[in-house]
């Protein structure tokens, strides 16, 4: 089946959050664009510091195009931080480039069952800059709370991995984010046990996405 | 002259105008659950997130941070030598407005501590209404006794740091 032809484009819209240090560029998660010269992506992926924080453009233009995994050059600009909300992990970061070509709504637009595509950047942890396309449904909407507030998230019934959190969730028909992927489901938030540097809470297909109707109000 | 800074803390409520719409709902419903401005404030700061959630990013969250806010807030407005040169800047900036004033004072500790003032701004806004109900005064004097607490083991803290 042919890939959606705005899909095709992600990597114009969907980039990676990095930071540089003398060491080198770390990799901490994905962003996409939500109005012109503005990303969104999660709060723990900045952890709200802005020092020598950088946007990193994937190699290729689209999809289509194999990724050499071998490639270790990169092209990023310094971005800034325009907004916060830690309760609900959102991120807005500021560029002067790029805008998106669809809309942002909210997971009031998703059922459960509904197909939905995500795009990201998983194991960017490891320094691996894969844009990847993934494909799953909605398994549940669900409220989750943070200190008192609480939130409209959907579960997806898929697996993510460090360096998704801040990929965009679309509607299949590729007219709509409605969600930004946060992280899996885990009780207590994980990190009691790490084999390899995986934590075995996270391996499940329970991913949360939180509404992206936050983001909205935020920009 | 620090003094000159009261009007800062006069109706600390116009305070939360310096808030976006999307920061002043939470901080609203958060104090409107019957907590505590230094209690939301702590919330704001030291809460990861959406409850239950691994997240898959590259940085977790520092949980020292709401205690060094109260640092450079008892230098900034309680006379220490640290913020001579940004003190007398706020005070030409309170005559502005307080959006302005605190806008200003975010963004200096702001940079002192490592963050965004987008990130801080409830906090500082939420803190100065404490210090406003409290008496900038007796803060200073409390957050003084802390800090002589803290060197002291055998001394207990103040009531009013332990609210």
């Amino acid at each position: 089946m042919a890939v959606n032809p705005l899909f095709q484009l992600a990597p114009q819209f969907v980039l990676t959050v990095g930071r540089t240090s003398p060491e080198g560029l770390k990799l901490l998660g994905s962003a996409f664009f939500v109005a012109p010269g503005k990303l969104a992506t999660t709060k723990h992926v900045t952890g709200a510091d802005q020092t020598n924080l950088v946007l990193v453009f994937p190699r290729n233009d689209t999809l289509l195009t194999y990724e050499d995994t071998s490639n270790t050059q990169v092209r990023f600009i310094p971005t800034k931080i325009t907004a916060v909300d830690p309760l609900r992990d959102i991120c807005i970061l500021e560029i002067s480039t790029g805008a998106p070509r669809y809309h942002i709504t909210g997971t009031d637009d998703v059922a459960p069952g509904d197909p939905v595509v995500t795009f990201g950047f998983p194991h960017s942890d490891t320094g691996r800059l894969v844009l990847t396309l993934q494909n799953a449904d909605v398994g549940a909407r669900i409220l989750i709370d943070a200190a008192g507030i609480k939130s409209k998230h959907i579960v997806m019934n898929t697996q993510a991995r460090p360096g998704q959190s801040g990929g965009p969730v679309f509607t299949a028909d590729a007219s709509r984010v409605v969600a930004m992927v946060i992280g899996s489901y885990a009780p207590g938030g994980g990190g009691g046990i790490s084999l390899g540097g995986i934590d075995p809470a996270t391996l499940h297909q329970t991913t949360h996405a939180i509404s992206a109707e936050y983001i909205k109000g935020m920009l | 002259m620090a003094s000159d800074l009261d009007s800062l803390f006069s109706d600390p409520d116009d305070l939360l105008d310096a808030l976006p719409a999307y920061q002043r709902q939470s901080v609203d419903t958060l104090l409107n659950s019957g907590k505590s401005p230094e209690e939301v404030a702590q919330l704001w700061l030291t809460t990861p997130g959406p409850s239950n959630t691994f997240p898959f990013g590259g940085e977790r969250f520092a949980s020292v941070f709401y205690d060094k806010l109260l640092d450079e807030l008892e230098k900034f407005i309680c006379d220490d030598k640290e913020y001579l040169a940004e003190r007398r800047e706020l005070i030409s900036k309170v005559e502005a407005g307080k959006v302005v004033a605190t806008s200003f004072m975010t963004t200096v500790i702001a940079t002192h501590l490592g963050t965004t003032p987008a990130l801080l701004t409830p906090a500082v806004v939420l803190i100065l209404i404490s210090v406003s109900r409290i008496g900038r005064r007796a803060w200073c004097e409390a957050r003084a006794e802390v800090r002589k607490a803290s060197q002291d083991p055998s001394k207990p803290l103040p009531p009013a740091e332990k609210a």
